[in-house]
């Protein structure tokens, strides 16, 4: 079966944000979620990413220099990459029915979903 | 968030309390600003973590060790840069593993002294309650605003001027001994009555929030009483007033959410497990020679819980009970429940008798339940026209859709 990743961004600085009981809620719909995608044998692999990251950045056309390490992009940025789930699914419209139930757009995150060629 | 799903048990809520609570007796109440945000870290942390990788089979445990490894990283920081070595380092454990991190009397003592510290006499009543709600009971700013009908920057400035106000006293987590004590029972007793009324006035399409402050007042008061030297004879008289008073909790609405008055409920529906449990607290309440207005009020309470039908009632031990609480307190409030008591023994004439001179007084001329008095009392000696507009007077006054409804109802039975 096709698989898919599911990439949620949002912005991790509202997370702190979140009071005790909406993450109670949070946390029940991500139960629910994963439990039926694990149980239909649909569930890969995911993680949680939205941590302090750093990237190379390639040198110019025909310059031998290294690739530079700059810091970022930074969690408190809009779209920061929050977390990923690979999922199998029939078709894209199929990953997309899926993707609907991911509990991420319930605090305002973005769901892309992304075919990989398998 | 909608209310609707949210399948709302506040074990994290709760659980935030509590890991707010172990975070201050290792940082000092001087920091509990940090407290909050290691606190607030360790969720941020398990939602990054727990839909992705499975959630762990104790998500209490897995907050709690991260939360306080968080603290003690935070703490070897400081002493290594204090020290210049680490000499001083190996006071403090390396980490916390989950089987160690459980210990609920340990919990349950850190959260009582917590209680104790937000109940300080340094702060105001608002500033009491706020930061119990946001401390101890897990609310947030938004929570506790939507609760209480203040606008978030009001509790955002209580809150911050509290915590200046608790570090420039250097209040700790001890519990007070004494007349300190007493007097700490006391501020802690008030701010808990105010906590159980919020939740127990909370009606339906209110934030759901609201109506959990009463478990909360509940939970927080058995606390106590669990306490050596602050499970005072007045501290089980609260729990058991807050017993008896949820134990009507599901027979105070009808189906559709409207208020029932006592005479109108189902008295099948009553918790006879609070009702019990009242009862033992009322026995503890009993020990020593203390009757304080919370006694009495918890007597009242156990009056109308042990009736197994309204006739049954005990209008007489009642009315006693109010005479007593009258001559301490000298309340309107209270005169007025008197008077409802005196009608439902001796009638509408000798009820009318008492509610008269109270009117006269002013405090009650803006205070619903007493129009709400007079219009029973009329509506009794059959004149509806008098009752009517009694009721209406009370509509005017109401302080929510639900009583505001209640009334329109009362008025509707009347045109029949």
């Amino acid at each position: 079966m096709p698989k898919f990743m599911l990439a949620l961004r949002g912005n991790m600085a509202e997370w702190k944000a979140l009071s005790a009981t909406e993450v109670e809620t949070l946390m029940n719909h991500y139960g629910a979620w994963t439990e039926s995608l694990r149980k239909a044998g649909r569930f890969e692999s995911g993680h949680g990413l939205g941590y302090k990251s750093v990237q190379l950045v390639p040198p110019e056309k025909g310059s031998k220099a290294l690739a530079r390490l700059v810091d970022g992009p930074y969690v408190e940025s809009k779209e920061a990459l929050t977390g990923y789930f690979v999922i199998s699914a029939e078709s894209l419209d199929e990953a997309v029915e899926i993707a609907r139930g991911c509990p991420a757009l319930m605090h305002g995150e973005t769901v892309e979903i992304l075919p990989t060629g398998d | 968030m909608d209310g609707e799903d949210a399948q709302m048990t506040g074990v994290y809520r709760r659980h935030y309390g509590k890991l707010v609570a172990i975070l201050t007796r290792l940082l000092g109440v001087r920091r509990l600003d940090d407290a909050e945000s290691i606190a607030q870290e360790a969720f941020v942390k398990a939602l990054q973590t727990w839909p992705f990788e499975g959630f762990p089979a104790s998500p209490e445990a897995w907050l709690t060790t991260v939360a306080k490894n968080r603290a003690l990283d935070v703490l070897r920081g400081e002493r290594t840069i204090r020290t210049k070595e680490d000499a001083l380092a190996h006071e403090i454990p390396a980490a916390v593993t989950p089987d160690e991190a459980f210990f609920e009397g340990e919990l349950a003592d850190d959260q009582l002294r917590m209680v104790l510290a937000c109940c300080h006499p340094a702060l105001g009543r608002d500033a009491q309650v706020a930061l119990t709600l946001k401390t101890v009971c897990g609310l947030s700013v938004k929570e506790i605003a939507a609760a209480f009908l203040v606008p978030e920057p009001t509790i955002s400035q209580r809150l911050v001027r509290a915590k200046h106000t608790l570090r420039d006293r250097d209040v700790t987590l001890a519990v007070p001994v004494g007349a300190e004590l007493a007097e700490r029972l006391e501020i802690a007793l008030e701010v808990l009555y105010l906590l159980f009324n919020a939740g127990y006035a909370a009606t339906e399409g209110e934030d759901p929030i609201k109506a959990e402050l009463a478990g909360e007042a509940i939970r927080l008061t058995e606390l106590l009483c669990a306490h050596e030297t602050c499970g005072t004879p007045t501290a089980h008289a609260a729990a058991a007033l807050f017993c008896f008073q949820a134990s009507r909790f599901e027979a105070r609405t009808d189906d559709y959410g409207e208020l029932l008055v006592l005479e109108e409920q189902d008295r099948s529906l009553w918790d006879r497990r609070l009702i019990a449990l009242g009862f033992r607290h009322l026995h503890a309440a009993a020990k020593g020679d203390e009757l304080t207005p919370l006694h009495l009020e918890a007597g009242i309470a156990a009056l109308h819980a042990s009736a197994t039908t309204f006739a049954a009632t005990d209008w007489t031990g009642i009315i006693h009970h109010y005479d007593e609480l009258h001559r301490r307190s000298r309340s309107p409030v209270v005169a007025l429940n008197r008077a409802v008591a005196v009608l439902m023994r001796d009638g509408p004439d000798a009820a009318l008798n008492e509610l008269a001179p109270l009117a006269k007084a002013g405090v009650l001329e803006t205070y619903a339940p007493y129009h709400i008095a007079v219009g029973e009392a009329k509506r009794r000696q059959g004149d509806l026209i008098a009752a009517k507009e009694a009721y209406a007077r009370a509509a005017r006054f109401a302080g929510n859709a639900a009583e505001r409804r209640f009334l329109a109802k009362r008025l509707h039975q009347l045109e029949e």
